[in-house]
């Protein structure tokens, strides 16, 4: 399916690019999210990843998904965003890190359920937050994660066991 | 890959995560998208226009050149005297030229593109 799309695209039909814009924008911002933790980022990082999917649309081979060649990009994109803020705004330091979870304490009393996960994953490592986000909701295989990622399977892994301890440590924190 | 989901298998992660609030992304967006795939499509295209243009009259004028300084240089028996050599100079120059003006060209469009 995904087949014809492109080779529509390729042959000159911009709108059915809008097929892939529906089927993966929200997963892309989710990624995205749980990389820069800040909405109005991440959706400029998805359109900067369509963008580049576009253009590169002709460079890919189609030896891998789609699925798996997009959040690629995705991923990359938002690291790089993410390092462009680390350098216009200095990295919160551990301490303010503390501070932050005392302040989503505060706030959790009005706020929902949903809200506080929310606020929970916004306070993981990028790379905790990215890992959970790929295999507990996207469902994808370690093996997806490492081609989208980049990493090792031994990486992945490590990082997936300290996403979960992380997760258990700051979620015990504010309850 | 079974082992996989199984070693990471957690069902409180799954839950904590899967009632998170998710904000997702409106038709807005899709639309101001699309139209910015429709503009740097069409701007692409102009400038792929220009661009092959411009190479065009650039190569056959180089082609010109070159066949110009063939001729004189058969013309003139070759390396019989000073001015001869001069063509073959024009020659030589005029392809590496090409070849420097053609990679700065194609980098600056690939900067300006994407």
């Amino acid at each position: 399916m995904e087949n014809i799309y492109m080779d529509r695209v390729l042959s000159g039909d911009i709108d059915a690019f809008r097929y892939f814009i529906k089927t993966y924008k929200d997963m892309a911002f989710s990624i995205a999210f749980s990389i820069v933790k800040d909405e109005q980022y991440a959706e400029e990082v998805v359109q900067d990843a369509f963008m580049k999917a576009f253009n590169g649309l002709k460079k890919f081979h189609r030896k891998a998904a789609f699925k798996s060649w997009f959040y690629r990009i995705v991923v990359n994109e938002s690291f790089l965003r993410l390092r462009s803020i680390k350098k216009d705004r200095k990295m919160i330091s551990i301490e303010e890190q503390s501070d932050a979870i005392m302040e989503v304490q505060f706030e959790e009393i009005t706020e929902s359920h949903g809200a506080k996960i929310h606020k929970v994953l916004s306070l993981m490592e990028p790379k905790e937050s990215l890992a959970l986000e790929l295999f507990y909701l996207q469902e994808l295989s370690i093996n997806d994660m490492m081609q989208i990622t980049g990493w090792s399977k031994g990486n992945t892994k490590v990082i997936l066991h300290r996403a979960r301890k992380s997760l258990r440590h700051i979620w015990k924190q504010m309850s | 890959m079974e082992n996989d989901k199984l070693e990471f298998k957690d069902d409180f992660i799954t839950s904590v995560l899967k009632h998170s609030d998710r904000k997702e992304l409106l038709d807005d967006f899709e639309n101001a998208l699309m139209d910015t795939v429709h503009t740097s499509y069409a701007y692409k295209k102009v400038i792929t226009g220009i661009l092959k243009k411009s190479m065009f009259y650039f190569f056959t004028a180089i082609l010109l050149i070159g066949l110009f300084s063939l001729v004189v240089i058969l013309d003139r028996s070759i390396f019989k005297s000073l001015a001869a050599v001069v063509p073959v100079i024009v020659l030589f120059f005029s392809i590496l030229g090409s070849v420097v003006f053609f990679t700065n060209y194609k980098r600056f469009f690939q900067s300006v593109l994407w």
